[in-house]
C-alpha cells in the first residue's frame, strides 16, 4: 500500500486513526503492529512473513547480546545478526545482480533467479540491524517486549520509503509518547504537504521526464528532462518523508528529518548532508566510523569513503548504474575533500552552479540502467548529440514554466517565509493555514482520483 | 489554535471521504469513460495471497470514488490554471477544442503494420481494386490551434513513410478545410463533414456534391472521448447525419435486418458517435439499394461516419472490424463476391493497432 492512493486516504487512514485514538494506551503498540502488518501485507501478502522473520531474528539477537554482554558471545551474536540481515538483502535484492556478475566474470551460465524484490526490504533490514548494533554498543536498551519491537520494525509510516529511523531514535517513544490535538494537527498538515509534493509536483514532472526519456534527444530537451527528473525524485522522496513524519506525529512519534533543501547546496559534501539524511547517518554510524572514519590518516579515510559510497550506490538498486553512481559521488567527494572545497568557498555562484550540474549529471547515471543510453543522454546535455531544440522541448518549456518556477522556489527554504506569514496563533493565522492545508488536500485528491501517472519510485531500494 | 483547527479540518475531510465512499451509490458501468468500473472483489484465501483481493479493493476505491467526474474536472482546471495546455492526455485549445495528444509512438509496430498493409493489399487485389486511406487526427490537422510547437509526432512524416501504399492524400484534403468543423471538439473522431472531404478526394469526379445527401442533426449535445479524459468542455458537439436512399444493415450475420445505417438508441447514451452503424461490430453488411459493385471495407471507427457517403456507389458494403472479426479475410471476400476493397484507419489508432496482421490473412 502506498500513501498517495485513494484507498489509503479514504479507507485505511480514517480507520487507522479512529482505531488508534480509541485504543487504550497500553494496547496502542499492539494495534500499530497489527495495522502495520496489514499495511505491508496489503501489497506483499507473502513477503510479510519475511519481515516478521527479520523482526524475530533481531528481537532474539538483541536479547542474546544483552544476556552475554561483555563476553565474546555478545560479539558473535552481533555478527550473526549483521550476516543474517545482509544475507536477506543478498538473497532477495541482489540475487540476479550477483549471479549475472558471476556469470560474466567466470563465463558461467548459471540461471538468473527471478525473485520479486520485497518492498522496503532495504529500509527495514537497515533498521533492525541498527537495533542490534545499538544494543551491543550500549546506546539503546534491549527491548524485551516483542510487540513493541515489532511495532518499531513494521511501523507503517516509515516502513516502505523511510526515513530510516534508528532504534535509539524512538526507543523511548515506544514506551511513552504523548498524543494531543496539537500534534494531530501538526502531523496532518505535514502529511498533506508531503502528499501535495508527491502528486502535484513529483508525478507531473515524472510524466514529462518519461516523455523526454523516450523522445528525440536535444540540448534543451535533455536539460529540461533531467531537471524534471531531479524535481520528480526530490519532491517524491521528500514528499514521502513528509508524509511519514506527519503520520508518525499523528501516532505520537517524532521521526528524524530526512531532507533539508538539498538543491541549495554549494558543494557535493553539503548536498549529501542535506539529501536522504537518515541514510547518510546510518552509513556514517554503522560503517564509516567503525571502519576508522578519518582517524587513521588520509589514505585510509579515502578507502573508508570508497566503501561507504560503493554500498550507498548499491543500496539504491541492484544494478551497475547504481554502483557507478556511488563511485561518481565518491570521486566528487574525494576531490572536494582533497582540495576543491577550498576553492568552492570563494564564489557562491560558481559553487552553486557546479553542485547543481554535478547532481544533474549524477541523476543521468541514476536514471538509466543502460550505460549506453546514459552516455547518449549526457552527450546531448553537452551539445554533442541531436539538435539544440525540438518542438517538444519548447512546448514543455512553455507550458511547464510556472510549475518549474514553483518547484525551484519550493526547493529553497521558502517554508520559512510561509511560517513568518502565519506567525502567531490567532484566529486569522489559524484559518489561513487550515484553508491552505484543505486546498492542498483537495487538489492532491483530484490528481489522485484522476488516476494519472503515479509511480512508486523506491521499489528498487 | 492553528494546529487544533488543522486537526479538526483534516479529521473532517477524512470522515467525509470515508463516509461518502461507503454511502455513495456505486455504478457498475461508467458511460463517461465507456468501461466497466471495478467492483468489490470476492474475498478468499487464494485471492488474498496472490494479491488480487487487495489490488481489486484499491481499484474499487479509485473507481468508486464519490463525485469522480468532478474530481477529474477539478484536476484539469488546476492544470490549465498552472499554464499547462494539456491535461489527461488531451490538448485544450484556446478556441475550446479538446484534442487527443499523439506524443508517443511505437515506431516498430507502425513499421510492422505498414508491412501487413502491403501484404493485405496484395491479397485483396485478387478481388478488384484496393484503396487505402490513413486519416490524420486533429492533432496534426489542427496543430495550429494547439500552438506552434507540440511534443506530438509528425503525422505528416508518418504518412510520407506510407505514401507508396496510400491512394488518397487525406492530410491535404483535410488541411484544405482546416478552419471548418471537420473534427469534433470533444471527441477523437472526425465529423461527417471531415469524412466528406476525404470521400471527395477518394472518389474524385464521381463524388456527389455534399447537398445531394439529406442532412439531419442527429444530436446537439455530444461529449465524446476527449471530454471524458479532460473532464471539462467548452461547447458541445453536433452530430450530423448524411442520408442517401434507403439502405438496410445486417450485423454479424444475425439475420436481423434494420432499416437505415444509424442506431439511434445510442443518441440517448454517452457514446453518441456509435449512432453510425451502431458502433464497431465484427461484420456489418449494408445493402444500399444503389447500383454498383460489392465493397469490402476494412476499418476502424473512423470509417463509421465515412460509410454514409459510399451508399450511392455500391450495391453492398461489407464492413469488417479486424479487432473482432474471426474469419480469414480473403476467404470471406471470395464468398461474398467482393469486387473492390477499401482499407480505412485513423493514423493514431493504426499506429498502435494490434490486429492489422489479419489483413494479410
Amino acid at each position: 500500500m502506498i500513501f498517495s492512493s485513494p484507498f489509503f486516504i479514504a479507507v485505511f487512514l480514517p480507520v487507522t486513526l479512529a482505531l488508534y485514538y480509541m485504543t487504550p494506551r497500553k494496547l496502542k503498540n499492539a494495534l500499530v503492529f497489527i495495522l502495520s502488518l496489514i499495511f505491508y501485507g496489503w501489497g506483499e501478502p507473502v513477503y510479510v512473513g519475511l519481515m516478521i522473520f527479520s523482526t524475530a531474528v533481531d528481537y532474539f539477537h538483541g536479547m542474546m547480546v544483552e544476556k552475554y554482554r561483555g563476553t565474546g558471545k555478545a560479539k558473535a551474536f552481533l555478527w550473526s545478526s549483521v550476516i543474517i540481515n545482509l544475507s536477506l538483502l543478498g538473497v532477495f535484492k541482489y540475487n540476479a545482480f550477483i549471479v549475472t556478475a558471476f556469470n560474466g566474470l567466470f563465463g558461467l551460465g548459471l540461471p538468473v533467479p527471478k525473485l520479486a524484490l520485497p518492498i522496503g526490504i532495504s529500509f527495514y533490514t537497515f533498521q533492525t540491524m541498527s537495533y542490534t548494533i545499538d544494543v551491543y554498543r550500549g546506546q539503546a536498551p534491549v527491548q524485551r517486549n516483542i510487540i513493541s519491537f515489532g511495532a518499531y520494525v513494521a511501523l507503517f509510516p516509515q516502513l516502505i520509503a523511510g526515513p530510516i529511523v534508528r532504534y535509539k531514535d524512538v526507543a523511548e517513544q515506544l514506551e511513552s509518547r504523548t498524543h494531543s490535538v496539537d500534534k494531530l494537527g501538526e502531523g496532518a498538515s505535514r502529511f498533506v504537504c508531503g502528499l501535495g509534493k508527491k502528486v502535484i509536483f513529483a508525478n507531473t514532472f515524472g510524466a514529462v521526464w518519461e516523455y523526454f526519456k523516450g523522445a528525440e534527444l536535444s540540448f534543451l530537451g535533455s536539460w529540461l528532462g533531467i531537471i524534471c527528473f531531479a524535481f520528480q525524485i526530490y519532491y517524491d522522496f521528500s514528499g514521502y518523508s513528509d508524509m511519514a513524519i506527519g503520520l508518525g506525529k499523528m501516532l505520537g512519534f517524532t521521526f528524524p528529518e530526512n531532507f533539508n533543501y538539498p538543491y541549495i547546496s554549494r558543494s557535493i559534501t553539503e548536498f549529501w548532508r542535506r539529501w536522504h539524511i537518515s541514510l547518510g547517518t546510518w552509513f556514517r554510524e554503522y560503517l564509516y566510523i567503525p571502519l576508522g572514519g578519518n582517524r587513521r590518516g588520509k589514505g585510509r579515510q579515502l578507502l573508508n569513503m570508497l566503501a561507504v559510497w560503493l554500498f550507498t550506490g548499491l543500496w539504491h538498486g541492484a544494478g551497475w548504474n547504481f554502483l557507478f553512481w556511488g563511485l561518481y559521488y565518491f570521486a566528487l567527494l574525494a576531490l572536494e575533500k582533497l582540495f576543491l572545497l577550498k576553492y568552492l568557498e570563494k564564489s557562491r555562484a560558481i559553487s552553486h552552479i557546479y553542485t547543481l550540474a554535478a547532481v544533474l549529471f549524477g541523476w543521468v547515471l541514476f536514471a538509466f540502467e543502460d550505460m549506453g543510453a546514459a552516455v547518449g543522454y549526457a552527450s546531448a546535455m553537452i551539445g554533442l548529440k541531436g539538435p539544440w531544440v525540438t518542438d517538444g522541448a519548447l512546448y514543455y518549456l512553455g507550458t511547464l514554466a510556472p510549475l518549474l518556477t514553483a518547484a525551484a522556489v519550493g526547493s529553497a527554504p521558502v517554508g520559512r517565509i510561509w511560517a513568518k506569514l502565519t506567525k502567531g496563533d490567532g484566529l486569522p493565522q489559524a484559518v489561513i493555514s487550515a484553508a491552505a492545508m484543505a486546498a492542498c488536500m483537495v487538489v492532491a485528491l483530484s490528481y489522485l482520483v484522476s488516476g494519472t501517472y503515479n509511480p512508486f519510485l523506491y521499489f528498487r531500494f | 489554535m492553528k494546529n487544533k483547527l488543522k486537526a479538526i479540518v483534516f479529521i473532517t475531510i477524512l470522515t467525509v471521504l470515508y463516509a461518502s465512499f461507503w454511502l455513495s451509490p456505486k455504478k457498475g458501468y461508467s458511460e463517461n469513460e465507456n468501461r466497466y468500473l471495478a467492483q468489490m472483489p470476492d474475498f478468499s484465501a487464494e485471492s488474498l495471497f496472490d494479491g488480487s483481493f487487495t489490488k481489486g479493493f484499491e481499484e474499487y476505491v479509485t473507481d468508486g470514488f464519490p463525485a469522480r467526474d468532478g474530481w477529474i474536472a477539478l484536476k484539469s482546471r488546476v492544470d490549465l490554471s498552472l499554464g499547462r495546455r494539456d491535461t489527461g492526455g488531451v490538448y485544450v485549445t484556446e478556441d475550446g477544442c479538446l484534442i487527443e495528444m499523439f506524443s508517443e509512438l511505437d515506431r516498430e509496430r507502425y513499421g510492422r503494420n505498414l508491412e501487413y498493409l502491403r501484404q493485405g493489399k496484395g491479397n485483396l487485389s485478387a478481388f478488384g481494386p484496393v484503396n487505402i486511406m490513413l486519416v490524420p487526427t486533429a492533432a496534426e490537422v489542427w496543430r495550429g490551434k494547439i500552438g506552434n510547437s507540440t511534443p506530438d509526432v509528425s503525422q505528416r512524416e508518418l504518412l510520407e513513410e506510407a505514401s507508396g501504399l496510400l491512394t488518397v492524400d487525406c492530410l491535404s484534403a483535410l488541411e484544405a478545410h482546416g478552419d471548418e468543423y471537420i473534427y469534433y471538439r470533444n471527441d477523437h473522431h472526425w465529423t461527417t463533414l471531415g469524412a466528406y472531404y476525404c470521400y471527395s478526394a477518394l472518389m474524385g469526379d464521381k463524388a456527389l456534391p455534399y447537398d445531394d445527401f439529406e442532412h439531419e442533426i442527429l444530436s446537439r449535445d455530444f461529449l465524446g472521448t476527449t471530454f471524458s479524459k479532460a473532464g471539462i468542455y467548452f461547447e458541445k458537439d453536433e452530430i450530423e447525419g448524411a442520408l442517401y436512399g434507403r439502405p438496410t444493415m445486417e450485423r454479424n450475420m444475425s439475420g436481423a435486418v434494420t432499416e437505415g445505417i444509424y442506431d439511434r438508441s445510442f443518441l440517448d447514451k454517452k457514446d453518441k458517435y456509435s449512432v453510425f452503424l451502431g458502433g464497431n461490430e465484427a461484420l456489418t453488411v449494408i445493402r444500399t439499394g444503389s447500383e454498383g459493385g460489392r465493397l469490402l471495407l476494412v476499418k476502424d471507427s473512423y470509417a463509421n461516419a465515412f460509410v454514409q457517403f459510399l451508399i450511392p456507389h455500391y450495391s453492398e458494403i461489407h464492413v469488417v472490424d479486424l479487432r473482432s472479426f474471426g474469419m480469414s479475410l480473403s476467404s470471406y471476400a471470395d464468398e461474398a463476391g467482393i469486387t473492390e476493397s477499401l482499407i480505412l484507419y485513423n493514423l493514431q489508432g493504426f499506429s498502435r493497432e494490434t490486429s492489422v496482421f489479419r489483413i494479410g490473412g
